[in-house]
């Protein structure tokens, strides 16, 4: 036993020390953020809960079922099954996202060439059973409208959501979809 | 031997091929649209560009044969420039609408882009515009798509041989399209979807069902339609079998398919499926548990057996069984119930012919590789349309007939009007004269090469028919008869192919010995057409009353006992009835319990009337079956069956080449030799099979046929006739072979009235296509073909409805007009409502115990 | 089905002795049936199809081909008008509007008394005396508008 180790037995420095800090925090402001009724923002570009842009002019969702976020995803957690209509339209009968399964890569909004599937803001979506992260295509349409939709979050769905060529670096030589303007 | 230079690599071949075959054989690839090996060099996609040393211009390497010292580059800065400029002009007209079309994973226009394509195009006009035609049931034509290849033109002419396409207009406004414009009307072999290099012809079956990256798995089988036995590649997401493609280049179809095999796999996912066992109680059919009805079919049998005898018991299968099944249903039959009474459809026609040529000239003489039909240098076709029956058989004829060789049809084949030299249609008593008078003139022009004595005294002893009479009794010309004796006897290597027709009437024992007459004379190869996958290893299981399943009669005790000690079962001594001979003592009331395997016997046999009294007469009937067939509407249990992409097992094609049927999805049910041997177990005889491998190692162990067959064999395609042995071809028994009387017959024939025959539809094959909605869609409805200068003289025009009465019955049916058949002629096909075996009487062959069609005088009433 | 008059049959085997085979003989015989029934129906080329032993898609790919086959019904007079350079340059375009109000003409349009059938050709080789049409077999040169109708009128 040494004697600096005597002095801090005897005089209790170390509560003294710990009072010290108490009182000094004491006094600054918490950090503790009260989750439930205190909400952190995300960040912009926050990969949240999925969902299924509506469409502004048509109400449906602008997804075509040309399946290649299905094709991308490595969980392989995306589910699409289209059929025929009557007119001879390609119809996406069922999109479904097992979210539960999903690592949030965000590979599928990139691979989107019609900016259908997103990631939203949302990350409170604790349930009490599977089914509930069981994401079907109207749950995926009711998240767009719930969390993000147009008139809430444009800018944002701009800036990070919508593909443009350019941000995607294509190769120089290779064909690339430039919408209907271009080809008339 | 030759000595070129590809990308720097010395490569050495042995004759001249083109700058593409010797590239791809060294493992380079060399892109192209147009070129397809079974198709002939075109060199019109231009993609295959590649530089040649020494020479200015580029070449393209599917045209250019290689010559010695070539120094070939073909990924150099030129060429890949040349191919983007390519593209980029395709480009301008392809819509860039790859995220809903269909070919989007497996487009060699979208591949190519990738590779070589340009950015964007330069190209500020607008695009083609051609509305995409959904007029056809089956094939949707996106023409803004096509990048003008011609492969499909090129498929529907040179290889089908059916030229139903053609590229319309010029220049930059030629598209693809059928004569009519809209509905293809052709035979739907669908080989022009399978050749498309982009999305512009494509299957309207699955539509928009798929991208080709989601299908997760992919199924090598045989087609379950008829007795070719054609690769398949089934492709399944989930449990649903999104579609079927052919293996290019793979199977004995080397990637041809035809209406049946490409279309027709959707009755597998019919609504009206079975999928429950039915039990009829209080005259009505009601579901029941599986094993309720295992049981009760089970006791009713046994007391059945026990209050009439084993022999009032009889069972048929269907040729749709695998061999597996059939195997295990024989075994029930003999071992636990006892009896010979068991036969199958094959009996119908394909036994009785097979077994008699087999008499005469040994075991497995219709054992021939059909790819031998294309290098015959002649052809005699008889009883059947090879085209609409085994549809890629028929393409061997054509193709052979495209090779130079003359193709002599007798009887109607549709699909071979265009490829024949001549052609005979006339009522069945005259063909057999017919065929009868063109042997004995043949006799005199070939000498009897002397192989087999006892055949060539028949042959001799044959009574001689002069052209003239024939001439004089079928109405043909005596210089055109005096022609096909000519081109017939100017074979030297011919195939002979013989279908159902000319076995099923009441001289078709004569027809039989003329052919083998024929065939032997001309040293020609016999083919056999069968309707169904498996007739042939029905035959070899042992579904026939009188032959065990090792190949050998039971009559021989020898075999008999050596099987009964391997099986370890006792097998009656006496043959049982066949099939027909069934229907004949159910009627008279002998059977009392018939149990029908997969086969829908009122739509089988002629005379529908005569065949439902017999199945009403059945105390006890079973039926097992996909689909509540009419057969089924008789029954007392029904159990549903499975589809044949639902079971394993193995199928003998009419070439006798043994192939493997493997599951792709899950079906709703039981295995039929699982149903089997649990019935058996309750009778008192445990197979103890776990697995259909047990069953197929039971059968190699017994049959003589197939021994020390392995599945290796099987699947690596070797397992062809004499699979492992030599072929039993001195096992002859030529005695007993009676001389026919074809000059009473010719004296006795009475072929005045119109007499109807059965015309083989090339989109129907008994009771699978009727559940099909593909292949009823492009299925026209009922239908009776007649001459023209009938149709004339009734004032008939096309597809007007006529009442066709006989004395079995009659039916109303449209009016199909055709300028080939002769006046006293007329066919109509087997169709479920309105078919020809609604308005024949009950009549057999007393000699092949197959059923007769002949002699039905028809009244066409307006 | 065209009814098939004899003497249309009986031609067309006249020039198939001709062929060494008879896919050679398909263009005359287009030829022929356009002569005799105007254009080339669906029906026509059906029938030139079973006479020549030719798959009928393969006629249709032929004929389609060829710009001067007509696969659209045309009244009973078929008029070519040239409009390029040198017909252009001396007026042969202010003829269409004659041909319009005249007989309301329009190109690729038959009139609805069914009498003509108004065809703009690309140069008929007449130059030297232009503006230049054709009307069936017949040429016409050095035209002006009242010389056209003086023409057509000789065409009922």
């Amino acid at each position: 036993m040494t004697f600096k180790h005597l002095v801090k037995t005897v005089f209790l420095t170390e509560i003294v020390k710990g009072m010290a800090l108490t009182l000094k925090t004491m006094l600054t402001r918490p950090v503790t953020r009260q989750y439930p009724k205190e909400k952190r923002p995300a960040m912009p570009g926050f990969r949240g809960l999925h969902g299924l842009v509506r469409d502004q002019q048509t109400g449906e969702a602008r997804c075509v079922g040309c399946g290649l976020c299905a094709a991308i995803c490595p969980s392989k957690c995306i589910y699409i099954y289209t059929a025929d209509s009557l007119d001879h339209k390609k119809i996406v009968e069922r999109y479904e996202i097992e979210a539960l399964r999903c690592v949030f890569c965000g590979l599928c909004v990139e691979a989107c060439p019609y900016s259908a599937v997103i990631l939203t803001e949302h990350y409170e979506y604790s349930d009490y059973s599977r089914e509930a992260f069981y994401m079907t295509k109207e749950k995926l349409l009711a998240n767009w409208d719930n969390y993000m939709g147009w008139e809430k979050n444009m800018e944002y769905f701009k800036k990070f959501w919508h593909p443009t060529a350019d941000d995607f670096g294509f190769p120089k030589n290779q064909a690339v979809f430039r919408g209907k303007q271009n080809a008339r | 031997m030759i000595t070129i230079t590809i990308n720097e690599k010395k490569i050495t071949l042995e004759k001249p091929v083109t700058i593409l075959e010797a590239a791809r054989s060294a493992g380079i690839h060399i892109p192209t649209l147009c070129h397809e090996d079974i198709l002939e060099p075109y060199g019109g996609c231009r993609l295959c560009l590649v530089e040649v040393e020494k020479v200015p211009r580029l070449l393209s390497a599917c045209t250019q044969y290689i010559t010695e010292g070539m120094v070939v580059r073909t990924e150099t800065e030129r060429v890949i420039e040349a191919r983007r400029a390519i593209l980029e002009f395709l480009l301008i007209n392809h819509p860039l609408d790859c995220s809903f079309c269909d070919k989007a994973g497996e487009c060699d226009l979208q591949d190519l882009a990738m590779k070589y394509g340009p950015a964007t195009g330069r190209f500020a006009e607008g695009k083609r515009k051609h509305p995409e035609s959904y007029d056809d049931p089956l094939i949707v034509r996106n023409m803004e798509r096509c990048v003008l290849c011609s492969k499909c033109v090129r498929m529907c002419e040179d290889v089908q041989g059916a030229s139903a396409l053609c590229i319309t207009n010029r220049g930059s406004k030629s598209y693809v399209e059928p004569f009519s414009g809209g509905r293809y009307n052709c035979e739907y072999c669908g080989n022009c979807l399978t050749v498309c290099p982009v999305g512009a012809i494509m299957s309207g079956l699955h539509r928009h069902d798929y991208r080709s990256w989601l299908i997760e798995r992919e199924v090598e089988t045989v087609c379950s339609y008829c007795g070719v036995g054609c690769s398949l590649l089934l492709q399944i997401r989930g449990n649903s079998l999104i579609r079927t493609v052919p293996k290019i280049g793979r199977g004995l179809n080397r990637g041809l398919l035809c209406s049946k095999g490409r279309f027709g796999y959707d009755y597998i996912s019919n609504s009206e499926r079975l999928d429950t066992p039915l039990i009829r109680r209080n005259g009505e059919l009601q579901p029941a548990a599986w094993s309720e009805a295992i049981t009760h079919i089970a006791r009713r049998l046994k007391e059945i057996k026990e209050n009439h005898g084993s022999d009032a018991i009889a069972g048929i299968v269907s040729g749709r069984c695998t061999n597996e099944d059939a195997y295990v249903f024989q075994k029930f039959f003999r071992g636990a119930i006892g009896t010979n009474n068991i036969d199958s459809v094959a009996s119908l026609a394909y036994g009785p012919a097979q077994r008699f040529f087999e008499r005469i000239f040994g075991q497995g003489v219709t054992a021939n590789d059909i790819h031998g039909i294309s290098n015959s240098d002649g052809i005699f076709v008889i009883g059947g349309d090879p085209t609409g029956i085994n549809p890629v058989l028929g393409l061997q004829v054509r193709s052979a007939c495209k090779k130079g060789a003359p193709v002599v049809v007798m009887g109607y084949a549709e699909g071979l009007k265009r490829f024949s030299k001549h052609a005979f249609i006339t009522n069945s008593t005259t063909e057999t004269v017919l065929l009868a008078s063109l042997v004995s003139e043949i006799k005199k022009k070939k000498s009897l090469p002397g192989e087999r004595p006892v055949f060539e005294e028949i042959i001799s002893g044959l009574q001689p028919v002069p052209l003239k009479d024939a001439s004089e009794m079928s109405g043909f010309g005596l210089n055109d008869l005096v022609d096909t004796v000519d081109t017939l006897s100017n074979m030297i290597n011919p195939s002979i192919i013989v279908g159902r027709d000319i076995v099923q009437t009441s001289t078709g024992h004569m027809s039989l010995l003329f052919l083998a007459a024929l065939a032997y004379l001309l040293n020609g190869r016999i083919y056999l057409l069968s309707e169904l996958p498996n007739e042939q290893g029905l035959l070899d299981m042992g579904c026939q009353p009188d032959m065990l399943p090792s190949g050998r009669p039971l009559t021989i005790e020898t075999f008999r006992t050596r099987c009964e000690e391997t099986l370890g079962i006792a097998i009656p001594s006496t043959p049982g009835l066949n099939y027909v001979e069934m229907i004949e003592a159910a009627h008279a009331g002998r059977i009392k319990a018939l149990y029908v395997m997969g086969e829908d016997t009122v739509q089988g046999l002629p005379d529908r009337n005569y065949v439902s009294d017999a199945l009403r007469n059945v105390e006890f009937l079973v039926v097992q079956d996909m689909f509540l067939t009419e057969t089924a509407q008789y029954a007392d249990v029904v159990l549903p069956s499975l589809s044949w992409a639902e079971k394993e097992g193995s199928y003998t094609n009419l070439e006798r080449r043994v192939q493997l049927t493997k599951k792709a999805v899950e079906g709703e049910g039981i295995e039929e030799w699982k149903i089997i041997s649990e019935m058996s177990k309750i009778l008192g005889l445990d197979m103890g099979y776990r697995s259909v491998t047990d069953i197929f190692t039971e059968i190699v162990r017994i049959s003589h046929i197939y021994r020390e067959i392995t599945y290796n064999d099987i699947t690596s395609g070797r397992c062809m006739w004499p699979y492992k042995g030599g072929p039993l071809r001195h096992d002859v028994h030529i005695e007993g072979i009676e001389l026919p009387d074809i000059v009473s017959v010719m004296k006795n024939a009475d072929e005045s009235g119109v007499q109807v025959r059965r015309e083989a539809h090339l989109f129907h094959s008994q009771n699978a296509s009727r559940y099909s909605p593909a292949l009823q869609s492009i299925s026209p409805e009922p239908y009776v073909k007649m001459s023209e200068t009938l149709a004339g003289r009734l004032s008939l025009r096309d597809g007007e409805h006529v009442k066709v009465v006989t004395e079995a019955g009659s039916i109303t049916l449209s009016v199909h007009r055709d300028p080939c058949l002769p006046e006293n002629v007329v066919l109509i096909p087997p169709f479920e409502k309105g078919g020809i075996f609604e308005i024949t009487k009950w009549k057999v062959n007393p000699v092949t115990k197959a059923p007769a069609l002949d002699g039905n005088r028809v009244i066409i009433e307006t | 089905m065209v009814v098939l008059n004899q003497k249309v049959l009986e031609e067309i085997n006249r020039i198939k002795s001709k062929y060494h085979d008879s896919r050679s003989c398909l263009l005359p015989a287009l030829y022929i049936f356009q002569r005799e029934y105007g254009w080339l129906s669906p029906e026509a080329l059906e029938a030139v199809g079973e006479i020549l032993n030719i798959p009928k898609a393969t006629v249709k790919g032929v004929s389609t081909f060829y710009a001067m086959f007509s696969h659209k019904p045309t009244g009973r007079h078929l008029i070519q008008l040239c409009t390029n350079v040198a017909c252009m340059l001396m007026g042969g375009e202010r003829l269409l509007d004659v041909l319009r109000e005249q007989y309301g003409l329009e190109p690729n349009i038959t009139t609805p008394d069914n009498r003509f059938s108004l065809v703009i050709m690309e140069c008929i080789g007449a130059c030297d005396t232009a503006p230049a049409m054709l009307v069936d077999t017949d040429f016409h040169g050095n035209l002006t508008g009242e010389k056209v109708i003086d023409i057509l009128e000789k065409y009922k």
